[in-house]
Parts: C-alpha cells; sequence; structure tokens
C-alpha cells in the first residue's frame, strides 16, 4: 500500500457522561504516535469502546479536547478524521449491506473518493491481504464468523488509513483464526501503520502488541510497556484481568525470575531453551 | 432517534400511570377523532392543552417536549405543504396543531403505559394470547433497534459516509447502508428469539394464565365516562351544532 504518512492522537483531560452525573470516562490524557501497537485493557463497562469512540470523532469529549495531528475532533467531520484512522467495530454484522464482498469493501473507498480503477486495485489488495480472494463475489452475510471480521477489517484497511483500531479482534474466533489475525496485525504494523487494539485477551495482546493501556471505571489506571503492566500482579487484578497463561507457564517452570517481561512465544522458547542447556 | 424518546414507558406512579389501559387507550382515541374531525386551531388549541395537563400530572412534559423538538422537521414539512396548497395560515396552523394533537395523544398514551399491561389488555379483550405476545415484544424491542441503528449509523460514518451530503436523492440513498444492517439483524433476531421462546416452552399450554390480571376501578370508570363525553360533544360539535 501507498507510502506511510504519520497520524498521532492526542487526548487531554478528556471526561465523557452520556448523561448528567454519569461519568464514562475521567481525566483521560494520553498521546498514540505514528506506528505504536496498543491494546486498550480493562473489565466490561470501563469506558474502551467509549474511548475509542472519540478517537474518530464518533463521540465529541463533553470536557477536554481529542486531537488528530493537531487538530480538535470537534472541528471536523467523522468523515475526515476516518480517512486517517480507521476503526473496526465489534460486530462485522453492523457494516455490511451490499450483495458483495467486494462492494462491501468499495464502500469506503468511494465515500473518500478513490478512482475507479484504484477502487478495484485496492480491493484486490485487501481482498488478498485478508485472505479472501475466493469470496469476492460471495454476499458478505454469508461468510463465516472468522471470515466476517477480516472482511470488516479488509473494508477498512482497504483505504489505507495511518491508524487501525478494532475493537474486540478475538471474540468468538478459534485459535487458529487468532493466530491469523495476529500475523495480520504484525505486517499491518509493519507497513508503519498504528494498530490499536481493545480486547480482553490478554495472551492476544501479549502476542501482538508492546504497550497496554488499562482502563478501569472510566479512569487510565496504567499506561506503559506491556512487560512492566503485565508483571504488576496488583494493577492487573484492579483491571479484572489474569497475566497471560505463558507468563504463568514461566512461573510454573521456575523460570519467571530469570525474565518477568517474557509473553512472547519465540523469547519463551529460548528461555526454555536456554534453562535445558543449562 | 429523538422523536422516539417522548413514545418510550417510563415507570411511574402517578395517576395517569394507574389507570386502565383500556380506559386510556378509549380516551386517547376519544382526543384523536375531535383532533381529526374538528378544523378548528382553538378548540384543537385546547385540546392540546389537556393532554398538557395530563402530560403534566404524569410527570412526562419534559420527554413530550423532546419528541416534539424531535418531530419538529416532519412539522415544518406539514405546515409548508398546507402553506403551498391552500395558501392561508389559518389552514396551515390547523393542520399543524392537529398533528400536534394526535401525536401528543400517543405520546402520553405510551409514556404512561408499559407494554405489558398493553399486552395484557389486550388478551383481557379476548385477543389470543399469541397475538398480544408478539405485540408486547415488538414494543419491547423497539428502544433496542434504535440502538442497533445507532451502532450501524456509527461503523458506516467510520467507512466515511456522510449523511448529510449530496441532493435528495443521494441523501435518501444514503440511508440504504444503514437500513440493510438493520433490518438483517432485526430478522434474524426474531428467529433468536423464536428458539429462545421455544426452548423455554412457549406454547406449550394453549390456555395461558396470568399471574396479575386488571381490575376496573372506579377512577377508570370516571376516565370512560369522560372520553363518551368527549366523543359526544366532537359528534354534536361536528355534525349537529356545525353540519
Amino acid at each position: 500500500m501507498e507510502g506511510r504518512r504519520l497520524a498521532t492522537i492526542e487526548a487531554i483531560d478528556v471526561h465523557y457522561s452520556y448523561r448528567q452525573g454519569v461519568d464514562v470516562l475521567r481525566d483521560i490524557s494520553l498521546k498514540i504516535g505514528p506506528g505504536e501497537r496498543i491494546a486498550i485493557m480493562g473489565e466490561n463497562g470501563a469506558g474502551k469502546t467509549t474511548l475509542v469512540k472519540h478517537f474518530n470523532g464518533l463521540l465529541k469529549p463533553t470536557s477536554g479536547e481529542i486531537l488528530v495531528d493537531g487538530v480538535r475532533t470537534r472541528d471536523i467531520s467523522v468523515a475526515q478524521i476516518a480517512r486517517k484512522i480507521g476503526i473496526v467495530f465489534q460486530k462485522p454484522e453492523n457494516q455490511f449491506f451490499a450483495e458483495t464482498a467486494e462492494e462491501e469493501i468499495a464502500f469506503g473507498l468511494r465515500n473518500f473518493h478513490f478512482k475507479e480503477d484504484e477502487i478495484a486495485r485496492k480491493i484486490d489488495e485487501a481482498m488478498r491481504f485478508a485472505s479472501l480472494e475466493k469470496y469476492k463475489g460471495r454476499s458478505p452475510f454469508l461468510l463465516s464468523g472468522g471470515e466476517k471480521k477480516r472482511l470488516a477489517i479488509a473494508s477498512v484497511i482497504a483505504w489505507d488509513p495511518e491508524v487501525l483500531m478494532i475493537d474486540e479482534p478475538t471474540i468468538g474466533q478459534d485459535m487458529s483464526q487468532k493466530n491469523r489475525l495476529a500475523s495480520f496485525l504484525k505486517e499491518v504494523s509493519t507497513q508503519g501503520k498504528t494498530v490499536v487494539i481493545v480486547t480482553h485477551d490478554v495472551d492476544f495482546a501479549a502476542e501482538t502488541c508492546e504497550r497496554v493501556i488499562l482502563l478501569s471505571s472510566g479512569l487510565i489506571i496504567g499506561d506503559g510497556r506491556i512487560e512492566d503492566i503485565f508483571s504488576d500482579v496488583e494493577l492487573m487484578r484492579r483491571a479484572s484481568l489474569l497475566p497471560p497463561r505463558l507468563a504463568e507457564v514461566l512461573r510454573g517452570l521456575g523460570l519467571s525470575d530469570f525474565s518477568p517481561g517474557i509473553f512472547r512465544i519465540e523469547e519463551a522458547e529460548k528461555l526454555i531453551e536456554e534453562a535445558i542447556a543449562r | 432517534m429523538m422523536a422516539l424518546e417522548g413514545f418510550k414507558f417510563r415507570r411511574g406512579q402517578s395517576f395517569i400511570h394507574r389507570a386502565d389501559p383500556r380506559m386510556k387507550f378509549i380516551l386517547s382515541l376519544a382526543f384523536m377523532t375531535s383532533a381529526v374531525l374538528i378544523m378548528r386551531p382553538e378548540i384543537l388549541l385546547s385540546i392540546l392543552v389537556v393532554q398538557m395537563l395530563i402530560l403534566a400530572s404524569g410527570r412526562c412534559l419534559r420527554d413530550w417536549l423532546r419528541s416534539l423538538k424531535g418531530l419538529l422537521l416532519l412539522l415544518a414539512l406539514i405546515f409548508a405543504a398546507q402553506m403551498l396548497v391552500t395558501w392561508s395560515w389559518i389552514s396551515a396552523i390547523t393542520y399543524s396543531l392537529r398533528f400536534i394533537v394526535v401525536t401528543s395523544t400517543m405520546s402520553w398514551f405510551f409514556l404512561t403505559t408499559s407494554p405489558d399491561d398493553l399486552g395484557l389488555s389486550l388478551e383481557q379483550i379476548g385477543v389470543p394470547s399469541d397475538f398480544s405476545f408478539a405485540f408486547t415484544m415488538a414494543i419491547r424491542f423497539v428502544p433496542v433497534i434504535g440502538n442497533e441503528f445507532q451502532s450501524v449509523y456509527d461503523a458506516q460514518r467510520s467507512r466515511g459516509l456522510e449523511m448529510e451530503k449530496g441532493n435528495f436523492i443521494q441523501r435518501i440513498r444514503n440511508y440504504v447502508p444503514i437500513m440493510v444492517p438493520v433490518f438483517v439483524d432485526t430478522i434474524r433476531r426474531t428467529y433468536e428469539i423464536a428458539d429462545a421462546m421455544e426452548v423455554r416452552a412457549f406454547g406449550a399450554k394453549p390456555k395461558r394464565t396470568r399471574l396479575n390480571i386488571l381490575v376496573v376501578k372506579p377512577t377508570d370508570w370516571a376516565l370512560l365516562f369522560a372520553a363518551l363525553l368527549l366523543f359526544a360533544a366532537t359528534i354534536y360539535y361536528q355534525f349537529f351544532l356545525h353540519p
């Protein structure tokens, strides 16, 4: 896909309440730089999806500001921001309306006024990227759960936004789908794009992200490198999260003291091999 | 979506909340009949004042106002169309008032009558329980579909859809990407609900008994009396006083 551009998102003292008195987000300040891989985590109702909806202007803060490349989200349309920040929501069915998978991908591209020949090319690219080539002419509603999710992602990635945000990418996905999605996200990331996922899946986050933002009752209770956050037992408990299984395995093997921040398969393999050699 | 807010039941303890739904229904029919038959702004206006009193007694004036705000566009359309056709202020105002009176009647009726009570009254006037149940469910799911609409709207805007863009035809077309997912989801949901009900033995016994039944209180008879009076007055006024 095209040469990379950069996008920076900044939240300054964001508060949000649906109704008077019920705060969904409080004191949210953070910065998301280009090329980062971030997992937003926290218990149900912590405000994760609400926060993500702020990033492309679907929701506007009750007080405070969200800046996308220095421009306040209040001052531009959702469509303008969406060109830079692509968000894939939880339920793919909520966005499918076209007769074919191909047309589904074309929707965003047409909205952003791509030329027809370019649209055809981008559809092919996105289809290949999501390994859906053979389903081009099929109705989106007839795809399997995992394929639907990938089509939803493909329909966003097609217009090449600088930031890709996915709400709950792993819900209802089996192991092989998850692995596929993980490598898919890594590939997106190697293209220099920012990847933000909202998830409960600690293992998946450990596999794909390098930074975690922990939310609890609308507050950021942790923001940092995944190694540091996931090793902080107290913090994890407050966010109602269990440490990744890999960390548990290493602890069970008595290896966690050697390197507390290891959650990725390859690193763990190395550690175990070294231990055996010893 | 704002317009729907004024028709969504909210629990309450006022006189009008507790009144028998059947009597309320007859009363609201009486109001609507007079609004439709009598085309005089001063009478429509006084009916509207009575409606507002009812709304105030049920503490739902604010919800009603909100729904009116949501219907403002439609109201303006009615006013403009009347103005164009008849070229008379009076007629444009009368038609708009009629629209307000009819929606307000429905508004206080639905704001203060729980879907369960509605289903119950249908059943008690002899509608088979399957039908009354379907009716209750339909009302029960209006807000759910409303939320669904919002989610789809958000998802499509996030893909660059701009609703306010283009000419008239284009603007109507803009609704396709929103309506299709909403319809598909709603149809799928009906199957899921049917299954969920069946596994819980819905319809196992043809005759259902009820824990709560509606009992007509003296105040409800008074409501019925008021409704009949209003009917009679309307018919007298329309057909005998000003034939």
